[in-house]
């Protein structure tokens, strides 16, 4: 069995949107590890990757910065024309109505906001960030979610100044550009460049692209390529699993997939699994499993009780300070 | 490369490593070789930014090679230096040499 390295830098590294991009780098890292490198050489490891990373994750999100920038500069000089006109006006009356108002304008704002998402995407609640480096070089939809993203920040910012003018109290200047700061930094431009930069692949369960079909082709398509010893090379898919591997028509292959009471499900959880190691996820080449490969990816895999276990290495029938010193520290050598 | 771009210290040596390694050149063994002869222990994420700031400059390439049980399942990606690439290194090798040339007590590698 490998060592496994410190599972909270394994966990920071697969957050980079740097190290998702380049699996090798990862790989590397992994390999020099289970060499014999200590859990602080890997730590040492994962820092320099995260600060190297950090100013190009900056700088592929320029675009994305950029529209957002501008629908708040359309929605600031908007909102402060209706402001030097005393508009919209507070709403007066006792403290339930203004209660229900607000009520009323959080709805109102969600759907305006939303309902392009809907019209567009046919999502209620996307997350546009990540599909800005999920949409590589499709310009055309690069520009549909820049344009979605402009759209949310104008709402965003436009429904923030609504609601404090009709419910709260006239303000001054200074408090209306205070504000304006205020929301730009805490809904614009931290959760732009904030730490979450690459998506999980999972949500409860989950893989990403059942939830959100435009970032599929980053995320992971469940299949990996395995390679026969006759020198053929199949696909073999989650869904059409059992097809895929009798089509192939080879007994090797057949005994590594299905021997010694290996179950279909087993086996989905294992392609889940090598399809996210083998792939880089931005560029989607994949790699080919030799069948030795594929049998030890099965092992794992029927080490964990689920695919999120496997992906982040932890092992429930450790004790529990156990795997607190598995989450800093790995495996000892 | 443009004219007057100069190679920085630490590509010089990723492209130097590159070209003593040959074709089984990536991330590991291009990070030991810097380590081995510069004796500085060295971020492999520092490797492959200024390997992959070359590339962008059209003086290295590479390919995804084969991923091993080891790695996580993960490919390995190849590096190569280009043509370009090598005369990129003979310029800075003439260039640093004549600057050494003639000062005193460094001539020889002699401090």
């Amino acid at each position: 069995m490998f060592r496994r390295p410190p599972a909270l830098a394994v966990w920071l590294l697969d957050r980079i949107a740097y190290t998702r991009q380049n699996a090798a780098l990862a790989g590397d890292l992994l390999e020099e590890f289970r060499n014999g490198r200590s859990a602080g050489w890997y730590w040492r490891q994962t820092l320099a990757v995260i600060a190297n990373g950090f100013p190009r994750h900056v700088a592929s999100l320029a675009p994305y910065l950029l529209a957002v920038s501008a629908g708040y500069a359309v929605q600031f000089s908007l909102s402060y024309a209706l402001w030097s006109l005393g508009f919209p006006r507070e709403v007066t009356g006792s403290g339930w109505a203004k209660a229900g108002f607000w009520v009323l304008m959080q709805v109102a704002g969600s759907v305006a906001a939303a309902a392009p998402m809907r019209w567009r995407l046919g999502q209620w609640i996307v997350r546009l960030r990540p599909m800005v480096c999920a949409a590589g070089g499709d310009r055309r939809k690069s520009a549909t979610i820049l344009a979605l993203a402009c759209y949310e920040s104008f709402s965003f910012g436009f429904w923030s100044y609504c609601i404090c003018a009709v419910v709260f109290w006239r303000f001054s200047q200074a408090e209306f550009l205070k504000y304006q700061s205020i929301w730009f930094v805490l809904w614009v431009f931290a959760p732009a460049v904030g730490p979450a930069l690459a998506v999980p692949a999972t949500r409860a369960g989950k893989p990403v692209e059942h939830l959100d079909p435009w970032l599929a082709i980053p995320q992971c398509e469940p299949d990996i390529a395995v390679a026969l010893p006759d020198g053929r090379a199949i696909r073999l898919v989650r869904d059409r699993l059992a097809e895929s591997i009798f089509a192939a028509a080879s007994p090797e292959l057949i005994h590594v997939a299905f021997g010694r009471g290996k179950s279909l499900d087993l086996l989905r959880r294992a392609i889940w699994l090598g399809g996210h190691r083998s792939r880089s996820y931005i560029q989607g080449r994949a790699e080919s499993f030799t069948l030795a490969e594929l049998g030890t990816l099965i092992e794992e895999t029927a080490r964990t009780k689920s695919v999120i276990e496997a992906w982040y290495g932890t092992n429930q029938r450790e004790g529990f300070w156990q795997r607190v010193g598995v989450w800093f520290c790995g495996d000892s050598p | 490369m443009s004219r007057g771009a100069y190679l920085g210290e630490f590509e010089l040596m990723a492209l130097l490593a590159l070209m003593r390694l040959g074709e089984d050149a990536y991330g590991v063994p291009i990070c030991r070789e810097i380590e081995e002869r510069s004796g500085r222990e060295v971020a492999l994420g520092s490797v492959y930014a200024a390997l992959e700031r070359l590339e962008g400059k059209g003086l290295v390439t590479s390919r995804l090679g084969e991923s091993t049980a080891v790695r996580g399942g993960r490919a390995k990606r190849y590096f190569r230096i280009t043509a370009q690439g090598l005369r990129e290194v003979q310029q800075a090798q003439r260039a640093l040499v004549n600057l050494w040339r003639g000062l005193p007590g460094l001539e020889g590698g002699r401090a």
